[in-house]
Order: C-alpha cells, then structure tokens, then sequence
C-alpha cells in the first residue's frame, strides 16, 4: 500500500470537496503565482464540471427556475451527494428526489417533477435494447391462453404518476413557449416516457391507460387488467379497451415480451 | 518489446454532434480514425451503441476512458473493468488508453484528472496497477500524460522521468499529449522540448493535439479552443522524435463543425507531410 500516497489523496480530496486548505503545504508552484490559486483551479473544477453536467442533464428545469436558484440547488446537490460513480452520466440521477426532499418542495413541488420527467427520457435514451413484442408475437397466442398472458414492459419504460402540471410546463419548456403557472392538479395524471425506433417518447395517459401500464408493471394478467378496467369505465367494453391499449403499446415498442402463464 | 500498434494516420474524437454528418458523408471523409470516450459507450443501449455499430463498421476505432483511476489509492473498480472490457470485446479496438492521474478515493469520483507526486512509491503503485489492468484486459495499454496546475514538494523526479520509467516497468504503451506537455510546461515553467526528448520512442502510440484556455497565471486544459501555433510547433518536434505516430484532435466542449476540425487535421498533416517521408505516412492503415 503506498501509504504517503493515499494520505496524500485523501487530504487533496477533502479540500477539494469542502474548499479546505490542508494540502497546500505540500504544492509547489512557480513564483509567479501562489498555492492557493493553483489548488483553487481544481476546486472551482470540481463544483462547476458537476453544476455543467446537471444543467445539461436538467436544461428545462434550469430553464424553469433561472440561473441563479439552478446554480443554488445544483451546488447544494453537488454539496450532499458526490458523485459514487465512475461515469458521470449518472451522477445526476438522484436530483429529481433531492428536489422532491429539499425545503422549497413544499412551496414548490412542480420542480421536482419537471426534473423527473427529464430523467426519465434521458433513462430512455441509453436503456438496455430489449427485443420488441410485435402485434405477429400476439395472435400467434393461443385463445385459450390469453386471460393468463402477461406484459414485460420494454427497459426503457418510466411510468410517472404527477401531483402538478408538470408535463404541460416541461412541454412549453421544450418548445421555448412561456409555460402556465405551476398548479396542483385534481387528479395525478400519468405519463408514459420510453424509447420508440431509437427515439425518446413520451405521452401523457388517460387514468384508465395509466392504471394499466402500473398494472402490466406489476406483473397482473390480461384478465385483472379487463377486471379494474371495468371498475373504471363501462365493464361491457372493457375487454375491447385493454386489447384496445395493448395494440397501441405494441405498436409503440412499449412490451418487450408477451409471457404466457405456466 | 513487443511490436507496436499500426500508425493509424489521422484521426478524430467521435462527438455525438458529428454522428449524422459522419454517416451520411456522400464523399470519403479524410479522417483515417476515431477515438471513442470509453465512458460515453459504457450504457446499455439505445442510439451511442447503435451509432458506434456504424461507425466502427468504416473506421477503426481506438478506446479513451477517464475513469480508470490507475494512480489512485483506492482498489480498482472492477466493474468499471469488465464493463470496459466488454466494451472493448465489442469495439475491437487497437488500443485502449487511459490518464496518468487519480480521481477520486474512498467510493468518491470528482469526475478530474489529478495529478500525484513524482515519487518511488507512486511509482511502484501506479506501474502495478496498470499491470494488474492489462492482466484483467489482456492487453497491453496506453497511458496518457495529464495536464497539471500544482506539483508537489514530495516529488523526487521530474515528470517525464517518471512517465518513462511507468512505461517501462509497467510494460504498456504511452499516449503522449502534446497539449498537456505544452501546458504543464507552462504552468510549472519547464522546457517542454526536453520532456519531449525524454520519452521513450518506442512506447509511443498516439499523440493527442488539443486546445487550453489562459486562466490568471495559469494554463487550463480545456479542450474547448483550437490547438495553439505553439502546441503544432511541439508536434512538429515530437514528430521528429517519434516518427509516425497515430495522430488526433481532441475536441470535448465547445464543439466546432466537423469542418473546423477537419481543418486542424488538415494542419497535422502537411505538418507530418514536412517532417515524415512518404513511405512513412504510407503506412497508415
């Protein structure tokens, strides 16, 4: 164990991370400048590298909220969760549940939302590419065994379950239109983000839709989804509406597997 | 000493904002090669794979990461290892090169290029590691020199004595940045014609060209500004030194058109073109 070494990196990170000094006795520097300036380049890289990573992972809520309350937050995650992981890709996938815990979210709660709508087509963009269940894989099931079929939903599906308007505002974001004012809806309203032919969807779903795509996640047959279909709108049409549904999702590259009860 | 990787001429870092206008070129691109962020590709689907899959199918590829952390005190990740390898069971790569450098201990990543002191024990410790990574790869790799702002007062050799002892204990190639050599120079007021001088011919694969902003008595590598006349002069020299050496523009922010930098490869040819014989750059692949 190189012992001096690791003691060495130990004191450089800790300054780094809490803008300390401990190392700078140990730099040497040309006369032209001091210690402090020169460590301070990297402790300056440090937060504005992570802050430049979450306004590119997070641009509509940056967008949402300005500059300086971004950079606010941003510092504030950058200060409570360092980044675990090699790749920096994920180093921001914990902001929509910062946002969601920290004190603003009580007076703000639509920010957090718009974050986890953006995380989850970025999830989208890069998840794994799993086969795609094709209206063919359907009807080459038999009938008898179609009450019993369940649905593996494809890896880049993220299935949000909102409390505000934060699709119509994150929607306006994207296009550069003036978004509505931030309001608490009646009912949650989901949305439905995943990856089509390589490009990133996403939708927002009726209650009903909604209901069964939390379903099909949690592993319920075609039959439970017919019966709380039926708890939800006429129950002589729902069949009708759940083929109705999964014809649309297998269109859409929504299922990657039909499963046929054993 | 085993045979160096081929002289793969000129190349390019692949940025997804020139993916399009790499495929759809209706004429031969004049890039020979590309070099990947090892990092970028290291997910489990969607467009970065797809679009690599076409890429790699015209141009050979070689693999860069900056998450290896070979000179930190930390184990080594074996994770980010075998997804960098399965990465590279994929690509195919000629090579894969990582940094001199550190970032980060104890489970934290600061996501930057540190640098160490130039002492014995970082040199026995860096020059096992990377032995213990080209076991687990099976491959030799190449280590690249970083750009620094400090060095430390432990130091007991200069940087490129250092840098050409790891690559001789440790048996693997060097990626030698011209950029940083220059930059380092600056910062720590170095002659960077000697460091140049003091690497061994045989262990280098590739040169990196890139640009660097002017902070407050300082040089930062921020591979956001076209290479510098005075970087191109020291690849002129290094070109003299090393011969034919694979050769790229490293471009990570601020990212131009394709065009712009085809132009700043355009400048390290006819540079190579004055300085190397024809055969020589015949011999790219």
């Amino acid at each position: 164990m190189a012992k001096k070494l690791a003691e060495l990196q130990s004191q450089m990170q800790s300054d780094i991370l809490k803008r300390t000094d401990g190392t700078l006795p140990r730099i040497s520097v040309p006369e032209n400048t001091t210690a402090e300036k020169r460590f301070g380049v990297y402790q300056f890289a440090y937060l504005s590298r992570l802050i430049e990573i979450l306004s590119g992972d997070y641009e509509n809520t940056w967008k949402f909220v300005g500059d300086e309350q971004f950079y606010q937050l941003a510092a504030q995650y950058v200060e409570a969760s360092p980044s675990n992981h090699p790749n920096v890709r994920w180093f921001g996938r914990y902001f929509p549940k910062f946002l969601s815990d920290h004190e603003s979210a009580g007076a703000h709660p639509v920010l957090a939302e718009i974050a986890a709508i953006e995380k989850a087509i970025e999830d989208a963009f890069d998840a794994s590419n799993d086969d795609v269940a094709t209206m063919d894989d359907l009807a080459a099931i038999p009938p008898e065994l179609v009450t019993g079929l369940t649905f593996k939903l494809h890896s880049s599906c993220c299935l949000l379950k909102q409390q505000t308007n934060a699709l119509a505002i994150y929607m306006a974001l994207v296009e550069d239109e003036t978004p509505e004012q931030p309001e608490n809806l009646d009912e949650p309203l989901y949305t439905l983000a995943w990856r089509n032919n390589m490009m990133c969807q996403y939708r927002p779903l009726n209650a009903e839709e909604g209901m069964l795509i939390d379903l099909v996640q949690q592993g319920q047959s075609f039959a439970t989804l017919c019966e709380m279909a039926a708890t939800m709108q006429d129950a002589d049409t729902a069949a009708a509406r759940v083929a109705g549904h999964i014809t649309g999702w297998l269109q859409s590259e929504i299922i990657s597997e039909l499963v046929i009860a054993k | 000493m085993v045979e160096k990787p081929p002289f793969l001429g000129f190349g390019l870092g692949l940025r997804p904002q020139h993916y399009t206008e790499i495929l759809e070129a209706t004429s031969e691109l004049p890039i020979d090669w590309f070099e990947i962020i090892s990092e970028n590709y290291m997910v489990e689907g969607g467009r970065p794979l797809k679009m690599l899959d076409q890429i790699m199918e015209r141009y050979p590829l070689v693999m860069h990461g900056v998450s290896m952390s070979i000179a930190s005190t930390a184990p080594l990740n074996m994770d980010y290892l075998t997804r960098l390898k399965t990465l590279a069971d994929r690509v195919n790569p000629k090579w894969i090169s990582d940094h001199l450098c550190w970032t980060g201990v104890h489970g934290v990543n600061l996501h930057d290029l540190l640098p160490i002191p130039y002492t014995e024990e970082a040199l026995n410790h860096v020059a096992s590691r990377i032995e213990q990574v080209q076991d687990f790869l099976g491959r030799r790799i190449a280590i690249e020199n970083v750009s620094s702002y400090i060095e430390f007062e432990e130091s007991e050799m200069d940087e490129w004595t250092f840098v050409a002892e790891i690559a001789k204990r440790a048996d693997c190639w060097l990626l030698l940045d011209v950029n940083n050599v220059f930059v380092s120079g600056q910062n720590h007021q170095f002659d960077d014609g000697n460091f140049i001088d003091q690497i061994p011919v045989e262990r280098v694969v590739q040169f990196h060209l890139a640009g660097h902003s002017e902070g407050d008595d300082v040089l930062i590598d921020t591979h956001d500004q076209p290479v510098c006349d005075e970087v191109f002069d020291l690849y002129e020299k290094a070109l003299r030194r090393f011969g034919p050496v694979s050769t790229m523009i490293e471009r990570d922010d601020n990212i131009p058109p394709l065009a712009e930098l085809l132009d700043e490869l355009n400048r390290a040819r006819h540079i190579a073109s004055g300085v190397l014989s024809h055969e020589q750059l015949e011999t790219a692949a």
